[in-house]
């Protein structure tokens, strides 16, 4: 066994290495639609968010302006856990704020929603409030929240709060566009009570690793 | 007469106009009033007009919508009237259209009670943030502000102002004489809510012993967050694919090395 012989094999067999290497690594590129194989990317809605109709207020005759102002009204239960039933999402719901960079913080774990604590909660008669998961994140893997976009008009999410359940019809499951999103429309704190549960959607962009557009599924509560 | 006609048609032609304008909400104010004088129970009066009657000290009163003007506000002991004298007067105070005003009749710095407008910061926050203002209206030196054990605002007088904005939340607060550890009030929980002006007011005079605080909430300017970046990819994806990289690396460069080492042996 001569060496020149020996570190030419080894040449040769380091170059085959490198060469599958390469040819793998180009092979498994991920593609640009997103992470989700197989998934069919929904059509891309320009539609705006579409605040559901105010239903009529019955006004209590009996009720003085200042017991109905919203410092003096107790305040209700924080949600602890999302369900949407018809695409077998159940998650735990913890309050969220705002991260240092401005955006809504989200729980790290794309198994966990989050419910941002300063808007509306679930209940009040004003508002949307306002629920967020990660569809996906490094280290996690894909989420419950990917499956949002298989929502369709009509069904039914369910929000507890401890013993409280409360339930909303889908009304609208809007692709909507990070770029000039109406970030004002979304955490809306007036207008009729309403839930925005929301998680991202659309192209990955591989250079930010992050998606391009925003799916936002609105609910209207039922009785 | 034809040219009365004419004007009097004009002029209906225009009052359609004038009642058009967008301007009709914002041609009022906002009006709130303190009452941070020890020991008075006042009524209030504006333009010779009650306004409050049997306001105790400490009070604030909820917000009313006021027609923007100059007002002539007079504060006398309660029941005296309106031709009663007046313990503070204050005329043409300015109450601009569109503003939040909160009214104090508190004492100045030597203890006379004096009527103080303050126009309050109503402008967007950031989402996330809340808005503290603080305001001398006590019969006291100047002082230091702590939030939280350490000094937020230095040097404050009556009847002037400081104001910040801080993450929600609660907050300890104290009111030092300035440069020093003496406490004159406090410490006390303010609760800061995200989106809203607390405005907490030093009253009181600290030669009769009787500073205390008053807390105004002003709401409703909040903001939404910048975005909800909902996704970050997956590495699970990652590391299957480096696994199949380092995978076929090993199996081309073993099957290099093995068909080598038979043809090798063959000769």
């Amino acid at each position: 066994m001569n060496a020149p012989g020996s570190r030419a094999r080894v040449a040769a067999a380091a170059a085959a290495a490198l060469l599958a290497g390469s040819a793998a690594a180009w092979l498994t590129l991920p593609s640009e639609a997103g992470p989700e194989p197989g998934g069919v990317s929904a059509p891309l809605t320009a539609a705006p968010l579409t605040p559901p109709a105010e239903p009529p207020r019955r006004t209590d005759p009996t009720a003085s302006p200042s017991t109905a102002s919203p410092s003096t009204a107790p305040t209700l239960p924080a949600p602890a856990r999302f369900e949407a039933d018809s695409v077998g999402i159940s998650m735990l719901v913890r309050p969220v704020g705002v991260a240092t960079n401005g955006q809504m913080a989200l729980p790290p774990s794309p198994a966990v929603m989050g419910w941002y604590e300063y808007g509306p909660r679930p209940g009040d008669k004003e508002g949307a409030t306002v629920l967020a998961a990660h569809r996906d994140m490094p280290d996690f893997g894909t989420g419950p929240a990917a499956r949002l976009e298989r929502l369709r008009r009509g069904d039914v999410l369910t929000v507890r709060s401890g013993s409280i359940v409360r339930r909303y019809r889908v009304t609208q499951v809007a692709h909507l566009e990070k770029e000039g999103l109406d970030l004002e429309a979304i955490f809306d704190r007036t207008g009729p009570a309403r839930l925005h549960v929301i998680t991202c959607g659309g192209r990955f962009d591989q250079a930010t690793h992050t998606y391009e557009e925003n799916l936002v599924v609105v609910g209207v509560p039922l009785r | 007469m034809k040219i009365l006609r004419t004007s009097a048609v004009l002029a209906l032609a225009l009052a359609p106009a004038a009642f058009a304008l967008p301007a009709h909400a914002a041609e009022k104010a906002t009006v709130s009033i303190l009452h941070g004088v020890p020991g008075a129970t006042v009524d209030v009066y504006a333009n010779g007009d009650p306004l409050l009657t049997d306001f105790k000290p400490g009070t604030l009163t909820d917000p009313v919508m006021l027609p923007a003007g100059d007002y002539d506000l007079k504060v006398t002991a309660a029941g005296a009237g309106a031709d009663g004298d007046a313990v503070i007067e204050a005329n043409d105070v300015a109450v601009p259209a569109g503003a939040n005003i909160t009214v104090v009749a508190h004492l100045d710095a030597s203890g006379t009670p004096v009527l103080t407008p303050f126009v309050n910061d109503t402008s967007p926050i950031d989402a996330g943030q809340a808005r503290i203002t603080v305001r001398h209206t006590a019969a006291a030196p100047a002082v230091d502000v702590r939030a939280n054990g350490d000094v937020a605002f230095k040097g404050l007088t009556n009847p002037n102002e400081v104001k910040t904005e801080l993450p929600a939340g609660t907050i300890s607060a104290d009111v030092v004489l300035a440069g020093t550890d003496t406490v004159a009030i406090g410490p006390a929980d303010v609760q800061l809510k995200e989106g809203t002006n607390t405005i907490v007011y030093a009253w009181g005079s600290a030669d009769k012993d009787n500073l205390d605080l008053a807390v105004q909430t002003v709401s409703g300017m909040h903001s939404a967050p910048s975005g909800v970046p909902a996704g970050g990819g997956t590495s699970s994806n990652d590391a299957g694919r480096y696994a199949l990289i380092a995978g076929s690396a090993a199996l081309a460069g073993g099957m290099v090395l093995v068909t080598r080492r038979r043809a090798t042996a063959r000769a």
